[in-house]
């Protein structure tokens, strides 16, 4: 093998020395072998073609047990097998070993199949001759060798896949752990009504950066473990049920702010949309947003659903949730229109820290084909509040 | 480190912490000697020896009535857990009034015998 190694490498190489090709010939018919014997002495002047045969499928497995060779030519009707069984049983014996089928016009169905299945080419017999015999040999050594690099590549590739995937798994897993005691114990203190009111409020920051540091963990994770569901593994939930459990758990979070919620929803029809969990904490994340940097104690917000229907004869549910908060200036928004966690724009916001839980939203829900954008309440005038706008695929 | 912080902390909101233990395997082993069994057992999923849910489906092999609280940094063991029977479950970091709730919750499904 090395010395076609190196000759197929470099192809001066080919034209300044003789390369010994080493040859098995698994064929019974030995006016065949002569033939073929003839046509590849006359072949080229640099290659030399070391031909051995043997006439049965035992022999031939038995030959390439034992020795190495460049290449296989292969009949696949011998005295002990026929047909594709043929090609199968020697391939699985040498699946490094270049094979090409030698086969007659009544046989050409199978042939194709062993190409299918493996087999480099596949060579009428009957329309044989020196130069595409030659030619057949070398490129289907080049493609073996090409195929070999690629598996080779895909193994390293998917190791290190599985590697990052590991060590992110053990990152957030460890350091949600570790929060663990550091929210706990800066909880007890916010709740100790021994404490100083200055420790006690220093030490209510601490729980709020732990619980934030926590939420984006789980996002992260949630994201991940998105990327790896297939679509219809998604749950399907309906957004008249999310709707008040979300709305409860905001209050519940900001219970010093007077929140207010009106809806605007399609009548007497189940809102079903494709995303389960997700779409269940990414309404939770938009409302929370909006309670958190909403900077008066009063929050208007107001969520309308409407339906859409794509060209592509998709149909889907438009969630518009709007707020009389800040709002957001053209040049952030443009961050959420990003889409997959590949894009630049994606590792652009990141880098920037721009509000990283809408980012992933945007990424998330990318992932089960909706969208989510963000534009202003009052068009024309950011300041004026927020409208966050998510496009979810309607479920069956 | 969570196991100290985990008895601190149950020990101030009034509970009384029966055993501990730092791998599956000798959690099994002493949950099937503690004589009154505990109304609550808290349960950690990435664990030497054997797993959270290995440990938690063995317990309620020795005692179908076990209320385990499973309560884990790796999300993806909720579903695992809850399947093999804990009877609720709590993400790390988690809320010191969530945590003591679901305590409360459980020790009261417990019997009433029971409780911090």
């Amino acid at each position: 093998m090395s010395a076609v190694s190196t000759a197929m490498a470099d192809s001066t190489a080919i034209r300044s020395r003789i390369a010994v090709l080493r040859i098995l010939f698994v064929e019974d018919n030995l006016g065949e072998v002569r033939l073929v014997r003839e046509m590849l002495a006359e072949g080229s002047k640099q290659l030399v073609f070391k031909i051995e045969q043997v006439d049965t499928l035992a022999a031939g497995i038995e030959k390439t047990r034992r020795e190495k060779f460049d290449v296989i030519l292969l009949d696949l009707g011998l005295p002990d097998s026929r047909g594709l069984e043929t090609f199968y049983s020697l391939h699985a014996v040498s699946p490094d070993v270049p094979i090409i089928v030698l086969t007659g016009l009544d046989d050409e169905n199978a042939a194709i199949e062993a190409v299918r299945g493996g087999a480099q080419d596949y060579l009428l017999k009957g329309r044989l001759e020196g130069e595409l015999l030659t030619r057949g040999i070398l490129y289907s050594i080049e493609r073996k060798r090409s195929e070999r690099v690629l598996r080779i590549r895909t193994l390293e590739a998917e190791s290190a896949q599985v590697r990052s995937e590991t060590y992110f798994d053990f990152l957030a897993h460890d350091i949600a752990n570790l929060l663990t005691p550091i929210m706990a114990y800066a909880e007890l203190i916010s709740d100790d009504s021994a404490a100083p009111s200055n420790t006690r409020i220093r030490a209510a920051r601490i729980v709020e950066q732990a619980r934030r540091a926590s939420s984006f963990i789980l996002s992260l994770r949630t994201l991940e473990i998105a990327e790896g569901t297939p679509l219809d593994k998604f749950d399907i939930v309906d957004l008249t049920d999310l709707f008040p459990l979300v709305e409860k758990r905001v209050r519940e979070d900001y219970p010093e702010k007077q929140i207010s919620v009106s809806y605007e929803l399609p009548a007497d029809v189940a809102l079903r949309v494709i995303g389960g969990v997700h779409v269940h904490s990414m309404l939770e994340g938009i409302l929370e947003n909006a309670a958190n940097y909403a900077d008066s104690e009063r929050l208007t917000m107001s969520i309308r659903v409407v339906p859409v229907e794509d060209a592509g004869d998709k149909s889907f549910w438009r969630i518009e949730i709007s707020d009389d908060g800040p709002g957001l200036p053209d040049e952030l928004k443009a961050f959420f229109v990003a889409s997959t966690p590949n894009s630049e724009r994606f590792r652009g916001g990141m880098s920037r820290g721009v509000a990283s839980s809408l980012l992933i939203y945007s990424a998330l829900v990318g992932r089960f084909g909706g969208k989510i954008w963000i534009e202003d309440r009052v068009h024309g005038d950011y300041a004026k509040g927020a409208k966050v706008l998510l496009k979810l695929p309607r479920g069956a | 480190m969570v196991i100290e912080t985990y008895r601190e902390i149950l020990r101030i909101y009034g509970f009384e912490v029966v055993g501990w233990s730092y791998n599956g395997e000798e959690a099994i082993k002493k949950f099937a000697n503690l004589n009154p069994r505990p109304d609550v057992i808290i349960m950690d999923h990435r664990l030497p020896m054997k797993n959270g849910v290995e440990t938690t489906r063995d317990i309620l092999r020795i005692d179908p009535f076990a209320k385990v609280l499973f309560v884990s940094a790796d999300v993806t063991s909720r579903s695992p857990a809850l399947s093999v029977g804990a009877a609720g479950f709590l993400r790390k970091p988690f809320e010191l009034k969530e945590f003591v709730a679901m305590i409360r919750q459980l020790g009261e499904k417990a019997g009433p015998a029971t409780s911090g």
